[in-house]
């Protein structure tokens, strides 16, 4: 600015002049979040729109960055678009950490700076045009944020030689003439870049034994961009929990049982144990890969991620967020940080903003408590990708078990209620503050989501249901049957809550866990022509055109515990009820046929008796009610009919 | 051999000179040191494609050729240029410079008591200058080629062709494949030639005796690269198909001269397409989804002039240069409107020959800046001081030798400082550069030709 106005006064000189608006519009674009389709994207496997942001690809390798880009998503909105997706959750855009042991950054998930954009996609332009491009044909879009931690950018110097090597510990004695062969001296080998969880800090540590906390030494190396982070703030060790790696995860812990049984403590207590400290490391260690956990109990350090975060709404007028990581983070920090986006976004005029969080995990209370208080609005359901996708359209696990997770979403949860904080760490809390509440929120949140009347959304009601991601091995690649998928799509699309569909899926991609699991989607050639694409288009136009299959609440009328010869093995049946709208998905879970009824027992309904009903997932084909309400119909092999009232 | 002996013979029986009257001894050069107010050395502030040369590097050419053949039928020379741009052995103390060859060419002209001519060779190919910016702003080529034409009293019309493979991914692939006698040899595989052809039509009016003269230049150049692909050199995998290219330049020069002592004025407009907005020794950075750099485009204006009497003169240029990458973005910012201009006012008192110079740089991106996010234009201002000693009988702007010290000021815009890296690059913290320096700059007996 100091010189600005002589620079300007140059200005009219030129021809070929673009001018661009620093500023964008922010618009309020979502009625009611029930009414989306989530469709996720990786930008780097999606589509290579702009060849010039190419920088170090190399297709061979699937750990490398492929080309995929902002453009290339703007050139697939047709396809998109013909899909019926409503709403876009596109990996991180921030700039990462370029490359680590030989894998690279293209999932976006290694932050280095968190205001700058990532070059291989595009500039913030391209983003903001990407956005507005979407938003004109009423597509949502969902930014994947990161608030757990940073890329590799440090590393510990166990050894005080201010270099990031791997350090080995002890000789693996004692050996023959020991002199301490009552004293083991095993061999230890550590990474400086990604050590084991030590809760007291990772230590430094020498021949002549440990000397405190590690020193962190941050790496200046621009060529992968592993630089100090931006903003400054985050150059801090500080806003750094520093403890390494998490090595014990929930669904384990079997060490820290067993510690505390040797103490002489009664099972409860050490299943009580185990669970505070697997929570500890998962809360406070590093994630694999050396990606370095942020405090987030820090306030500078939320305050740092509420600030850079409220920027991203600003600054590309995006609809939600998808918040990677939440069960490594404490539930503090969303009490505070979820609030502040909501607000912020609302100061901005904009309404409905959403966010949904990453707990990669099927332990019902672990997700749920996540939702409470003010925190996130929404998360991933995992519970019914393991359950249910997997579980019983995958494996043929009876179909009683959708109907029992369903109804656990009410079993109690006992949570403390510190203060606006509703934790699940419940050793340390105040008797007097226990509550018990619902495993998932039912109760709205300020400025938080609402329907089409503004009335406040539950977590209950908003839960995203998916079938696989980026994260999980493909659903064809664990059951290698396309029908399968088929079945478990017709689920995931006439459930309640807010369907996700992770790319590919509806071209039959087929890749195992990750990397392989993230196929490029050219490869595709983008056609609309294949069975499952038409699915899909299918199943979304019906729910579209059925409020009820949108917004409607649940009801579970047939499910099964058989899973052998008996005629209603496989079957699944659920009503979905919006006022007077009632629509009922039957779904055949299982490669034979499945009927309605088991013995006397026919399937209830609520459509009353003698009711006409028109088949809308099969060309309108009628059926009526029995005198007492009751529908006793053959569904097909891994297919389903859907009725409602005829029109 | 015989062939070889008869052909000295004949060089021998038409060659008129001696050997002093056909030696042909030239050069260029640019020498001196400098500081900047922190004692560092000093350093241009260049925004812009061409910046003012009054601060550039080090630089030295060495032109030595030969009349080789002298008769009726034809006048022939060779001209071999050797050039050097970088710190000297006495500087950096590195016992390594690297000489290039800049030019090295035949030149056959006056053929059959005609004004035709032909050239062949490595040869710098250009037309006039901007002095003070150090660019050739519409005809300069570096070039492998040929070159035939007709000189008239007052009309040149020269063609050209000629070749480059730059030492670069995009146009030179080499692998090293199996061989059963060795482990493997060397063969190129990606083989990619930029040919250029250019044709010029100058045509002059008056200019003979001291009398006004008048040109207009009009010249084109037609880019071609073939088709090729690039692989992975470690299993030859994942070829990268790179097609054909093409480009083309189209530019017009007014010029004057003589309507004062060393007097000329030159306004040129150039429009560059595709594959020629980049010159032939750079490769595209753009391209649109094909990988073609068919999109890309250069527009470029500019003027240049000097003015002087006995004892003063003025010498000055400028461009305006549009340019637009091939990625088809609108809000790019690559794609940028770069002006320049300087002035040189000077006055010739005898061997005291001190000058100013002003000049302004401005640039300005369709888009915003990555970091910043703002889409500001960036200035430099510049004004400097040169007390000279000029080794000429009657000074001019253009007389060489020259010693000269150097005080030069530039101011930065916040722009302009963010055009430089933000951590660990002091030049971004200093709106205000000092320049202190000395230079020698001369030139003599160019048998170029350029």
């Amino acid at each position: 600015m100091r010189r600005a106005a002589l620079s300007l006064a140059l200005l009219p000189l030129f021809t070929g002049c673009v001018t661009v608006d620093p500023d964008i519009a922010i618009t309020s674009n979502v009625t009611d979040w029930r009414d989306e389709i989530i469709y996720q994207i990786m930008i780097d496997r999606f589509e290579d729109g702009d060849v010039n942001n190419n920088f170090n690809v190399d297709y061979r390798k699937e750990a490398s960055y492929h080309g995929g880009d902002w453009q290339g998503l703007i050139n697939r909105l047709d396809y998109i678009e013909s899909l019926g997706v409503t709403a876009l959750w596109i990996s991180p855009v921030v700039r990462n950490v370029e490359n680590d042991a030989g894998f690279a950054s293209y999932h976006g998930y290694w932050t280095q700076d968190f205001l700058r954009v990532n070059p291989h996609f595009g500039d913030l332009n391209k983003l903001r045009e990407l956005v507005e491009a979407c938003h004109a044909r009423g597509i949502k879009v969902i930014l994947d944020i990161v608030t757990n931690h940073v890329g590799q950018l440090f590393y510990y110097d166990i050894n005080r030689n201010g270099l990031p090597d791997v350090v080995f510990h002890g000789g693996g004695g004692p050996g023959p003439g020991s002199q301490t062969p009552d004293q083991p001296n095993p061999l230890r080998r550590s990474s400086e870049w990604d050590p084991e969880y030590d809760t007291r800090g990772v230590q430094g540590y020498t021949s002549l034994g440990e000397n405190g906390l590690a020193p962190l030494v941050w790496m200046q190396q621009p060529d992968i961009n592993r630089t100090p982070p931006n903003p400054i703030g985050f150059y801090n060790d500080d806003w750094y929990n520093r403890r390494g790696r998490v090595t014990v995860w929930e669904d384990n812990g079997q060490f820290y049982y067993d510690e505390c049984r040797a103490n002489g403590a009664d099972h409860d207590a050490c299943e009580r144990y185990r669970f505070y400290r697997v929570r500890e490391q998962e809360m406070l260690g590093d994630f694999p890969g050396g990606l370095k956990d942020l405090n987030t109990l820090n306030p500078e350090t939320r305050q740092g991620l509420i600030e850079v975060f409220q920027y991203w709404i600003e600054a590309a007028d995006f609809d939600g967020f998808r918040i990677d990581t939440l069960k490594h983070q404490e539930h503090e920090f969303f009490d505070e940080f979820a609030p502040a986006m909501r607000n912020f976004a609302a100061s901005l005029g904009k309404k409905n903003f959403f966010m949904f969080g990453e707990a990669f995990d099927a332990n019902d209370e672990l997700l749920g408590s996540y939702t409470h208080g003010q925190g996130v609005d929404s998360v991933f359901y995992f519970s019914a990708k393991y359950w249910i996708f997997d579980g019983i359209f995958g494996q043929g696990g009876a179909t009683r078990g959708a109907q029992e997770l369903f109804e656990q979403r009410n079993a109690p949860l006992t949570l403390c209620a510190d203060g606006v904080t509703w934790k699940r760490d419940l050793e340390s809390c105040d008797p007097t503050k226990l509550v018990e509440v619902p495993r998932y929120n039912n109760l709205p949140k300020t400025n938080g989501p609402v329907d089409e009347q503004g009335a406040g959304l539950t977590s209950q009601q908003l839960l995203v249901n998916f079938i696989d991601n980026h994260d999980v091995p493909r659903f064809l690649f664990l059951y290698p049957n396309p029908a399968k998928l088929r079945a478990a799509l017709i689920y995931l699309l006439m459930t309640d809550g807010i369907p996700c569909i992770y790319y590919g899926t509806e071209q039959d991609f087929s890749g195992g866990p990750d990397p392989s699991n993230r196929e490029d989607m050219w490869v595709s050639d983008f056609k609309t022509s294949g069975e499952t694409f038409k699915h899909i288009q299918k199943l979304i136009r019906i729910r579209k055109e059925n409020v009820a299959l949108r917004r409607g609440g649940m009801r579970f009328a047939w499910t099964t515990s058989h899973t052998g010869s008996e005629p209603d093995a496989g079957l699944m049946a659920f009503e979905r009820i919006y006022g007077n709208e009632v629509v009922l998905v039957m779904i055949n879970t299982r490669e034979a046929p499945a009927q309605s009824a088991f013995g006397a027992e026919i399937m209830p309904t609520s459509f009353g008796p003698n009711a006409l009903l028109e088949d809308i997932f099969n060309d309108g084909v009628t059926q009526t009610t029995d005198a007492n309400g009751r529908l006793n119909v053959a569904v097909p092999p891994l297919s389903a009919r859907v009725f409602r009232r005829a029109r | 051999m015989r062939r070889v002996c008869i052909l000295l013979i004949l060089v021998g029986v038409a060659h008129a000179g001696s050997l002093e009257e056909d030696f042909i001894f030239g050069s260029y050069g640019r020498v001196g040191f400098s500081f900047d107010q922190e004692g560092r050395s000093g350093r241009p502030s260049q925004i812009v494609h061409y910046g003012p040369r009054l601060m550039g590097g080090d630089y030295l050419e060495v032109d030595l050729g030969y009349w080789a053949y002298r008769s009726k039928q034809a006048q022939v020379k060779t001209l071999i240029t050797t050039a050097y741009a970088g710190d000297f052995f006495h500087y950096d103390g590195q016992w390594d410079a690297s000489i290039a060859v800049r030019q090295a060419y035949l030149e056959a002209e006056k053929l059959y008591g005609t004004g035709a001519f032909v050239w062949l060779g490595s040869r710098m190919y250009r037309g006039d200058d901007i002095y003070l910016l150090d660019v050739w702003p519409m005809d300069e080529l570096n070039t492998l080629g040929l070159a035939a034409g007709y000189r008239w009293a007052k009309r040149d019309v020269p063609l050209h062709s000629g070749v480059t493979r730059l030492e670069d991914k995009f146009q030179l692939q080499r692998l090293t494949v199996p061989d059963p006698n060795t482990f493997g040899q060397e063969v190129i595989y990606l083989d990619r030639q930029r040919s250029v052809t250019s044709l010029k039509l100058e045509q002059r009016w008056g200019g003979d005796g001291g009398a006004l003269g008048v040109k207009l230049k009009l010249y084109g150049e037609l880019h071609v690269l073939p088709k090729g692909e690039r692989v992975l050199s470690d299993t030859y995998e994942e070829a990268w198909p790179l097609p054909d290219d093409t480009g083309y330049m189209l530019g017009a020069q007014l010029g004057l001269w003589n309507f004062a002592r060393n007097g000329h004025l030159n306004v040129w407009l150039r429009y560059a397409s595709g594959l020629a907005a980049y010159d032939e020794l750079s490769v595209p950075k753009s391209f649109n989804q094909d990988r073609r750099a068919v999109d890309n485009s250069e527009l470029r204006a500019a003027f240049s002039g000097n003015w002087e009497s006995k004892t003063f003169g003025v010498l000055f240029g400028g461009y305006l240069r549009v340019f637009e990458d091939g990625d088809g973005q609108d809000e790019d910012y690559d794609d940028t409107q770069d002006f320049a201009a300087a002035i040189r006012p000077q006055l010739f008192l005898g061997m005291f020959t001190p000058a100013v110079e002003a000049s302004v740089q401005y640039s300005r991106p369709n888009g915003l800046h990555p970091l910043t996010l703002k889409q500001e234009a960036a200035s430099v201002y510049q004004l400097a001081f040169i007390p000279a000693l000029t080794f000429a009988d009657e000074p001019g702007s253009y007389s060489r030798p020259q010693l000269r010290l150097i005080y030069a000021i530039s101011l930065l815009n916040d722009a302009a400082l963010d055009r430089y890296p933000a951590v660990g690059d002091f030049r971004h913290e200093e709106p205000t550069v000092h320049f202190i320096g000395a230079q020698a700059e001369w030139w003599f007996g160019r048998g170029g030709g350029y």
